[in-house]
């Protein structure tokens, strides 16, 4: 599947296109009905294990309307089995979730309030994303620092000897360094990000 | 090649656009139903942009990367971070090397990098100087040097350790720990957000490899469930070098306010603390068959806690604990918010704790 269209304004699911989606499920409308209950629970269940989901159950429906929205375009190319679609849309549906901020009320005002991004390309700005990330990096843990700094670092064999060294400094094996590296990789991302939108705001 | 490896050359060629429709939709629906893949998939995506931010990839790669990895803005950002990444560590590297002294260069082979070499020409050439041809006398006094060396360092650093031990300033966990349900797994020293509902989240477990976890893809936690384990590690700070394993706990106040380490609004977490333990006493009189808790920062969820069970603690009455890997929480003011859920389903709002973190 390419990159599903981007979302826009909130399309709603009509009777029509609710109805291709349970004849594409299965000519059968019975075995289709209990085909999508399938689907939709097993979305549910899904979200509800991920981290950061709020409303599980809000994520699963965007799922369905999605695939309901854009079957026709793929109906004719897409050949697989039907069940692994919806589940290739759920996790775009997800990786766009994250990137959302999740706006909840809560009773301290001095706390920042995310905006939504102003451009599409917020770290075009070379200055401010070396800034921030630099600000990022101090304010990681020591362990996590340090395997910024020297995971990342070198060229080919020299960045694989250093890896393997870190490894054994740190006393775990290479595979689970690397699982490590990147989600302190992630985190200074969506640290990065923030820094660059509140300071693009200002 | 084994099964990780045709992964990763799988996501590879995902990422550049080698695949078809039906196989692209079958790794995106790994990537959504199983989180240790999707762990994989992200970690190969970063090594491929590095690739690309370093030149290291054939032509034909190099054009696949241009026209369609980066058609997405989401990869292009990654792109770019990964360049800041790389200008940012040439820079460490060039200030590293301007500040530290040429002895000094052994002490992190990783930080000096390339001047592992040079170093051990001057120690050839140093005992070379002092014994001429005579090799061996030279490296078995030098041998005998480095020996004795660490010996003393072993001697002063135990005899620091003792001196500089800090007091026991947080709650000690108490070995009656809530009774933690099958979709509560323990935590462990460096446990992502990457899941903390329950089994299929692709959790580290814990315990092993030197106080680093392995990874269990869809798997639950090992370790020591109740934190008696945390609890004894309690006021030992870990060797230099090693996970902190430290355990600590805080009582939060519903409304604001922090009964432990760091009084008053804020919690206070050392460099060697590797799980907090945040106790919640209840107001609420009711009894709920479970809680829900989500711990919050400027509006965004960092952290969900489900099927939390209350204990009753003899100082504190009705209690709901729950546990963050430290390395989640920054310098900022988080709140918890709790939710009770009634045998029946109903849920119910309780009043939510709002702390402060220092990190020292």
């Amino acid at each position: 599947m390419n990159d599903p269209p981007p979302p826009k304004k909130e399309w709603a699911l009509t009777r029509e296109a609710f109805e291709r989606m349970l004849s594409w499920l299965d000519p059968d409308r019975e075995r289709a009905g209990a085909r999508y209950e399938e689907i939709r629970a097993k979305l549910i269940a899904r979200f509800t294990r991920l981290p950061c989901v709020v409303d599980p159950e809000d994520l699963a429906n965007k799922t369905i309307d999605r695939v309901a929205r854009i079957l026709p375009k793929v109906i004719d190319s897409y050949k697989g089995r039907q069940e692994p679609y919806f589940y290739s849309v759920a996790y775009f549906i997800y990786e766009e979730y994250l990137k959302k901020p999740i706006h909840l009320p809560l009773p301290e005002t001095d706390l920042p309030d995310p905006d939504p991004p102003k451009s599409p390309d917020l770290l075009d700005d070379e200055e401010l994303l070396d800034s921030c990330l630099s600000k990022c990096v101090q304010s990681l843990s020591e362990t996590s620092r340090e395997i910024i700094l020297h995971y990342y670092r070198g060229e080919r064999q020299v960045k694989i000897r250093l890896r393997k060294e870190l490894a054994e400094r740190l006393g775990i094996k290479l595979e689970n360094l690397r699982l490590k590296a990147q989600r302190i990789r992630d985190s200074l991302k969506r640290c990065i990000s923030d820094c660059v939108k509140s300071n693009s705001v200002t | 090649m084994n099964e990780q490896q045709v992964a990763e050359t799988e996501l590879r060629r995902y990422l550049l656009g080698e695949l078809t429709l039906e196989e692209r939709v079958l790794i995106e629906e790994r990537m959504f139903l199983d989180s240790a893949y999707m762990q994989l998939a992200r970690a190969v995506k970063d090594e491929l942009v590095d690739e690309y931010a370093h030149q290291d990839l054939t032509p034909a790669e190099r054009e696949q990367f241009e026209s369609h990895f980066l058609a997405r803005p989401e990869h292009r950002d990654d792109l770019r971070i990964a360049q800041a990444l790389k200008r940012y560590l040439a820079s460490e590297a060039a200030s590293a090397e301007a500040s530290t002294a040429p002895s000094t260069a052994a002490a992190s082979p990783a930080a000096s990098g390339g001047n592992a070499r040079p170093f051990t020409k001057r120690v050839r050439e140093f005992l070379s100087s002092l014994f001429g041809r005579r090799a061996f006398l030279g490296l078995s006094f030098a041998a005998a040097l480095i020996i004795l060396s660490i010996i003393t360092w072993l001697a002063v650093g135990s005899w620091r350790l003792q001196e500089i031990r800090p007091p026991l300033q947080a709650q000690d966990p108490t070995p009656e720990q809530p009774a933690q349900g099958p979709q509560q797994p323990p935590e462990s020293a460096g446990a992502t957000p990457d899941n903390s509902r329950g089994p299929g989240g692709g959790e580290v477990a814990g315990g092993q490899d030197g106080g680093r976890p392995t990874p269990t893809p869809g798997g639950r936690q090992g370790g020591d469930p109740a934190g008696r384990q945390g609890g004894r590690q309690q006021g030992a700070p870990p060797p230099t070098g090693q996970t902190p394993t430290r355990v600590v706990a805080f009582v939060l106040t519903p409304g604001g306010g922090v009964r432990g380490e760091g009084q008053g609004e804020s919690v206070s977490i050392a460099a060697d603390v590797g799980t907090v333990v945040l106790r919640l006493p209840l107001v609420d009189e009711e009894n709920y068959s479970h809680y829900r808790a989500t711990l919050e920062t400027g509006g965004r969820v960092t952290r969900p806690f489900d099927r939390l069970t209350a204990a009753v603690d003899p100082e504190l009455g009705s209690v709901v604990q729950i546990r963050v890997p430290a390395d989640l929480l920054r310098s900022q003011r988080y709140q918890i918010k709790l939710t009770g859920i009634a045998a029946d389903g109903r849920t119910r709002n309780l009043p939510s704790y709002t702390f402060a973190v220092k990190r020292r």
